[in-house]
């Protein structure tokens, strides 16, 4: 069966998360309105993405919201066969994208650490603020324990920006 | 790399989470200067300051327990520094370019630093038609030229909470403009949070006896039928609270009729003059028309250096001791209150 190639087709989109700043760019790109994004912005400027929602049975593959974000988040992937396929007319979120960029093989190494440790205060800000749930604190008695896991870690950066201590910081992460 | 991290939290002093221990010993207490400094760390956004005592709405259910607030109180942990304390150079200034509270030298420090570029935003205190305070950032001096930043509120103003965005934002330098306390609140936050530290560059306090809750004040104005939005300025000098109209007109009457709404945490402070600033400015020690400038730290002799060699201020001698007078009779005043604590 031979297979239909859309017009103007410029790849399937894939959101990576990767130092997504939450901007909406995309979102007012798309202009069959494939993608909806909720950000709980804060009365400082911070922003926390709450939710990232891309609708591939909305979208006309037209490649705008790539071009429009400022920070290369979204990987145009050029195989319509294998990429129908992976996500059809399915309306993709994050965690969906996570799982789907690990399948690509997208995942790119920048992971979200302490660089300077010594800096933490434990405000949890960045446990809050991770739109992953890579971050989790452990409390004890007169302690707490702040962790990455940079297994999920999608290396969006939300809580590198958000930090007020300046603890955190991109590292090269391998596995 | 590191992953994971260990933090110590402080010690409670009760069961509850720890914006219940931070109300037990410092807000419920009536300890609290409401400096607003807590206001800037929560990390749900849980803490309010405004024109009422500081609180955290729902907080048994909102606060995650982190222990932030309970790190910047200055009231937590509170060691009172009182005095006129140390400083570089002590001095009498009249601003030529800024007309203000007496020689408008607050004005004059921030508009100069940032020319300088010390700092490329400062939180100033302006205020609306009733003289609600409200917070406003200064990028320009020109834009100290007018309208109402300039001048003294004595109401209780929201700048630490500005100064979260302003520090998130900041590129070159944030400056503020504030009470004793909210300087006092400003050196604990930086001295634990790596954002305010870098970010801060320039801290003024005003000489301050007490601050009041801004509806409190004018009711109590209103009482006395004095109606704010009619005046242009308030002040305090020679122990009366004085008050101008448009039309020239004064009314004054003795601060000592204040005492009534003097909000409960400025009867534990001692420092008049703000000990911990790196430029204290007051009315007390000049004449007429002249700021005191307290000079401390080597950012704030630059500035005034600047200052002077650009000609941009008159200069004259300041009376160390009229400083000294008014500080003590702070500490007189209200050092009996902290022996219980």
């Amino acid at each position: 069966m031979e297979i239909e190639i859309p017009e103007n087709y410029n790849g399937h989109p894939v959101y990576t998360l990767e130092n997504c700043t939450s901007c909406k760019a995309c979102q007012r790109a798309c202009k069959p309105k494939a993608i909806e994004i909720e950000v709980d912005a804060k009365s400082d400027g911070r922003k926390i993405l709450k939710s990232y929602i891309l609708d591939f049975g909305k979208c006309n593959f037209c490649g705008e919201c790539a071009k429009k974000c400022p920070n290369d988040t979204i990987v145009m992937v050029e195989d319509f066969e294998r990429m129908k396929n992976l996500v059809g007319e399915e309306i993709f979120n994050i965690e969906k994208f996570m799982e789907l960029k690990k399948e690509l093989k997208l995942r790119e190494f920048e992971r979200a650490a302490f660089t300077q440790p010594e800096n933490c205060i434990g405000c949890q800000l960045c446990v809050l603020t991770c739109p992953v749930n890579a971050i989790s604190a452990l409390k004890e008695d007169t302690r707490v324990e702040i962790t990455i896991n940079p297994e999920v870690c999608g290396g969006c950066g939300e809580c590198i920006r958000n930090c007020p201590a300046f603890a955190l910081g991109f590292v090269d992460y391998e596995g | 790399m590191v992953f994971s991290h260990v933090v110590q939290l402080p010690e409670k002093i009760n069961e509850l989470k720890y914006f219940g221990n931070l109300k037990e010993k410092v807000i419920d207490s009536g300890l609290c200067s409401h400096c607003g400094t807590c206001t800037v760390i929560c990390p749900v956004y849980g803490i309010q300051a405004g024109d009422k005592p500081i609180e955290f709405p729902d907080w048994e259910k909102e606060c995650i327990d982190c222990g932030s607030c309970v790190k910047v109180c200055p009231r937590w942990d509170y060691k009172p520094l009182s005095g006129v304390g140390d400083y570089i150079e002590l001095i009498a200034a009249k601003s030529k370019r800024f007309s203000g509270q007496d020689g408008g030298m607050v004005t004059e420090i921030m508009a100069a630093a940032l020319e300088m570029e010390v700092i490329d935003a400062s939180l100033f205190v302006d205020r609306d038609e009733e003289w609600r305070t409200k917070i406003v950032t200064i990028r320009k001096p020109k834009q100290l030229e007018k309208g109402t930043a300039s001048g003294t509120k004595y109401s209780f103003a929201d700048v630490m909470p500005e100064m979260r965005k302003a520090v998130f934002r900041a590129r070159k330098g944030v400056g503020m403009v504030g009470t004793p306390c909210m300087v006092s609140g400003l050196r604990n936050i930086q001295s634990e949070v790596t954002s305010f530290r870098e970010n801060v560059k320039l801290a003024v306090a005003l000489f301050c006896t007490e601050n009041f809750y801004w509806h409190q004040l004018r009711d109590f104005l209103a009482n006395k039928e004095i109606d704010l939005r009619k005046a242009v300025k308030t002040d305090i000098t020679k122990g009366k609270f004085i008050v101008t109209f448009e039309d020239g007109e004064e009314i004054s009457f003795s601060v000592k009729e204040l005492d009534e709404i003097i909000p409960s945490g400025c009867k534990f402070c001692i420092d008049f003059t703000g000990i911990e600033s790196d430029v204290s400015v007051g009315s007390v020690g000049s004449d007429a028309g002249y700021s005191t400038v307290i000079v401390r730290s080597k950012t704030g002799k630059e500035i005034l250096d600047f200052i002077r060699e650009q000609g941009y201020a008159d200069f004259g001698e300041a009376d160390l001791t009229a400083v000294e007078k008014l500080a003590n009779f702070k500490i007189k005043k209200n050092r009996k209150n902290l022996e219980g604590i």
